[in-house]
């Protein structure tokens, strides 16, 4: 890929979005609505989250084997109270990594995006 | 793009379910639907023996599945199994409902966890690495219980957390 800029638009309420990378193309996930088996693992070179707000932006080389993973986490957190109701509470964002196998035994990188540009190594 | 959008759905009495996302998930001592002044329903601390809150029972519906592809991967966990001395929250699934009760519980026979747990603790379809991908589409039930020792406190509280992850 040579020189290669991209704009990028956000949907309300979306912090992040993936770039897709390839030889031949970029592809970015809401210029129309991608979904996560509309990537092609066998030739993505790169795989890019790119923060709205920041100039953050982790870059996952699909190399050695590596198998890309992104889903949304969502944490629904409901306050049991003795006296009073306090509701609940629904936190989602994007998590990204990947996973390689090597002795048949998988290892799996996940990083949890955090809408303020925080990133978090996350255990599962 | 538009997010799935997922409810909790508490469901109570012989085959009652709420039409829409749980108020909140209070164990009681009545068998009826979140959104109860909990002060009302206190489960008393006996002299010998447990008492037992009703079991509250309660599924993810996929209200909308949006522009995600799947829901998977469900886990149930909290920031304490003890939110006061002598109280245990137990948790447990299954497939399949039942009237709740106020003894002890067959399906909540566990301590919830008290992190994220590594593998699924509430499926989908009554087995593991099972998915919902359609609108419509429900969760198995969790099961919550609230033990009380003649040991217990009153006052304290917990968080439960239902986690899910939404595949776009």
């Amino acid at each position: 890929m040579e020189n290669n800029q991209i704009q990028l638009t956000f949907p309300e309420n979306e912090f992040w979005q993936w770039v897709e990378v390839y030889d031949d193309k970029v592809i970015a996930q809401f210029d129309s609505i991608r979904h996560f088996s509309d990537i092609d693992q066998e030739n993505l070179k790169h795989f890019i989250m790119v923060h709205k707000l920041s100039n953050i932006a982790i870059d996952i080389p699909l190399t050695d084997g590596r198998r890309l993973i992104h889903f949304y986490r969502n944490y629904v957190k409901y306050d049991l109270v003795s006296v009073e109701d306090k509701g609940h509470d629904h936190f989602r964002f994007p998590v990204v990594g990947y996973q390689i196998t090597k002795n048949n035994t998988n290892f799996k990188v996940l990083l949890g995006l955090m809408p303020d540009g925080r990133v978090e190594v996350l255990e599962s | 793009m538009a997010a799935a959008t997922i409810h909790i759905r508490v469901k109570y009495g012989a085959s009652t379910e709420e039409a829409g996302d749980a108020a909140d998930l209070n164990l009681l001592s009545s068998d009826l639907g979140s959104g109860q002044t909990t002060a009302s329903y206190p489960i008393t601390v006996p002299s010998v023996g447990t008492n037992y809150s009703y079991e509250r029972k309660f599924r993810l519906k996929v209200e909308d599945i949006g522009d995600s592809s799947r829901i998977q991967n469900l886990r149930v966990y909290a920031d304490t199994a003890t939110p006061s001395t002598g109280c245990t929250i137990n948790y447990g699934q299954t497939s399949s409902y039942a009237t709740p009760v106020n003894t002890v519980s067959s399906v909540a026979t566990d301590a919830i966890p008290t992190s994220l747990p590594g593998t699924e603790n509430l499926y989908c379809g009554g087995s593991g690495s099972g998915y919902l991908d359609a609108t419509g589409e429900y969760s198995d039930y969790g099961v919550l219980q609230l033990a009380v020792g003649t040991t217990a406190t009153s006052g304290g509280n917990a968080t439960v957390t239902i986690a899910y992850d939404e595949v776009a």
